[in-house]
C-alpha cells in the first residue's frame, strides 16, 4: 500500500475528491502521529493505481513529494 | 407576511438548507479539518464539496482558492487590509457599499490614496475614466457586481480586462451579482471575488468568502492567525491556501447549509431564478410607473440589473412608508441607506435614502400587486 501525504487535510481532501471522481479505490485515514503530529489526514491507495494517481494529482497541482510505501496494517 | 428584502438575506430559505443544517447539527460531532474521527472527515468532505460547488459556480478550477469567511464584509477587510500600504493607489466606483468605503476611508487615514471613478445616474460606471486613472497606476481596483440599491449590474468583464491590461489587482465586492448571474472570475481576470451565502446563494447567515487568485494570495497578509488543523508543530502561519487564511473552527454547519442553498439554485436554474426575478421587477415598476409622486431610480430596463427596485416618493417621510406597509400591510421592505450612502449620492437620493424592493425566488406577481395596491391606498390617505 502507499500512503499519500500533504501538507494539510485540505489539500487530502482534494485528493480525495480527485480519486472519487475518477473511481480510484483509495481510503481516508488519520495520518499516524510518528508520521505528523497535527490531527492531519493521508490517502492510501493500492500500489497497482499509483502511476495513475501521481498522473493525475500532477495534473491538478497537487504537489505529491511525499509518498511512503507501507505495510498493509496501517 | 410578505418579505421583500431578499438583497438583505434572502427569505425563506429553502427546505433542503434547513433539513442539511438540522441533520448536520444532530448527527455530525467535530469540527472541520481537525480531529480524524470518522465524523470529523465527514464534515471535512462535506465542506470541501462546497468549495467545489463554489468554484464551479464562479468559474475557478481549484477549490483551495475559495476562502471561507463570515460574511462578504469580512473578505472585503481580509483583502483591503491584509494588502494595502501607505501610498497605495486605489481605484474605486462611486456605487460601493460601505463594506469597502469603511475600511478603505479608515486605510485613507494611513496614507492609502483613493480615486473614486462616477458612476452615472442610473449607476454605471464611466469606464473611459477608468481607464484614464488605471493607466496612471494602482495597486487595486475595486467595484461591486451588482448595487444593492438599484440592482445595476458592473461591466465586470470590461473592468478585469482593464485592471489586467494595466497590471492592477481586481477586487469584486461580489455580494449582490453571486447567485444571481454567472460569473467566470479567471476569464474575468479577477483577484479577489467577495461574496455571501445568505443572499442569491440561499444559505444561512454567517457564511461567505473570498475566491483569490494565486498572485494575490501570496501578497496578502492573513488578518486573523491560529490553528487551521494543519503543520501544528510550527509556531508560524502556513502560507498554503486555505489554511492561511482560514485560522480557526470554520461555520461547518452553516457552510453545509449553504452547500444545500447552491444546490437549489442550481436545480431551479439561476437563469430561470434571475428571469423570474426580472419578470416581477417589470411587473412593479408597470403598477407603480403611473403614480406621479413616485421617483425610481437606477435603469429601468431590468435585464442589466438584479431583482431589486428602489424608489421614494414625493413630500413622504420614507420610514413612515415602510412602517405602514410592516405594521399594518404585513410587507417588509426596506427604507433608508441601505449602507450605502455613497450609492444614494450618486443616484441623487442621498440623504434620505430610498425605499428598496428586492425579490427572490418564491416572490410572486400576487404578492407584488397586493404591495403596489397597498402602497397606493397609503399614498391616496397620505
Ligand atoms: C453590495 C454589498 N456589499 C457587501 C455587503 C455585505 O454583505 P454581508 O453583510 O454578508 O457581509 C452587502 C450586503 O448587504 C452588499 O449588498
Amino acid at each position: 500500500m502507499i500512503l499519500i501525504r500533504l501538507p494539510t487535510p485540505n489539500w487530502i481532501l482534494k485528493v480525495n475528491h480527485i480519486l472519487e471522481k475518477e473511481k480510484i479505490p483509495h481510503q481516508i485515514i488519520p495520518t499516524p502521529k510518528e508520521l505528523d503530529p497535527s490531527c492531519n489526514l493521508s490517502i492510501l491507495i493500492d500500489e497497482i493505481v499509483l502511476e495513475q494517481t501521481i498522473q493525475l494529482l500532477e495534473t491538478n497541482e497537487v504537489p505529491v513529494d511525499d509518498l511512503l510505501r507501507v505495510s498493509n496494517e496501517i | 407576511m410578505i418579505y421583500l428584502d431578499n438583497a438583505a438575506t434572502t427569505y425563506p430559505k429553502p427546505e433542503k438548507v434547513i433539513e442539511t443544517i438540522n441533520f448536520h447539527l444532530r448527527n455530525l460531532g467535530g469540527s472541520t479539518g481537525r480531529g480524524q474521527s470518522q465524523w470529523a472527515i465527514e464534515i471535512s468532505r462535506k465542506v470541501y464539496d462546497v468549495r467545489t460547488k463554489v468554484a464551479q459556480l464562479l468559474g475557478v478550477n481549484d477549490p483551495l482558492r475559495v476562502i471561507f469567511t463570515y460574511n462578504a464584509t469580512y473578505a472585503i477587510n481580509m483583502v483591503l487590509k491584509g494588502l494595502l500600504k501607505p501610498g497605495d493607489r486605489v481605484i474605486l466606483s462611486s456605487m460601493e457599499h460601505n463594506a469597502v468605503v469603511r475600511p478603505l476611508r479608515n486605510l485613507e487615514k494611513r496614507g492609502v490614496e483613493l480615486v473614486f471613478i462616477p458612476c452615472n445616474a442610473e449607476g454605471v460606471i464611466n469606464l473611459d475614466t477608468l481607464r484614464n486613472q488605471a493607466r496612471q497606476g494602482a495597486k487595486l481596483i475595486t467595484v461591486l457586481g451588482a448595487s444593492n440599491v438599484s440592482g445595476t449590474i458592473q461591466p465586470i468583464a470590461e473592468i478585469g480586462k482593464i485592471s489586467y491590461d494595466n497590471d492592477i489587482l481586481f477586487l469584486v465586492d461580489g455580494a449582490q451579482l453571486a447567485g444571481f448571474e454567472p460569473v467566470e472570475i479567471d476569464n474575468w481576470h479577477i483577484d479577489a471575488f467577495a461574496f455571501t451565502g445568505h443572499k442569491g446563494f440561499y444559505g444561512p447567515q454567517g457564511t461567505g468568502g473570498v475566491v483569490l487568485s494565486s498572485r494575490l494570495a501570496s501578497l496578502l497578509e492573513p488578518l486573523i492567525e491560529g490553528g487551521t488543523g494543519s503543520k501544528s508543530e510550527e509556531e508560524y502561519q502556513p502560507v498554503f491556501l486555505p489554511d492561511k487564511f482560514e485560522s480557526g473552527t470554520l461555520n461547518s454547519t452553516g457552510i453545509i447549509g449553504l452547500g444545500a442553498g447552491i444546490d437549489f439554485l442550481l436545480e431551479n436554474g439561476m437563469d430561470t431564478i434571475a428571469s423570474h426575478e426580472r419578470m416581477l421587477r417589470d411587473y412593479l415598476i408597470e403598477n407603480l410607473e403611473m403614480e406621479k409622486s413616485i421617483n425610481m431610480f437606477g435603469l429601468l430596463d431590468s435585464q442589466k440589473t438584479t431583482g431589486i427596485l428602489s424608489f421614494n416618493v414625493k413630500n413622504q417621510d420614507i420610514s413612515t412608508i415602510t412602517n405602514i406597509l410592516d405594521r399594518v400591510y404585513g410587507i417588509m421592505v426596506r427604507g433608508g441607506l441601505h449602507c450605502s450612502p455613497l450609492a444614494h449620492k450618486t443616484l441623487g437620493s442621498f440623504p434620505y435614502g430610498t425605499i428598496r424592493c428586492s425579490f427572490s425566488h418564491f416572490n410572486t406577481q400576487d404578492e407584488l400587486l397586493y404591495f403596489s395596491q397597498s402602497l397606493k391606498e397609503i399614498l391616496r390617505r397620505g
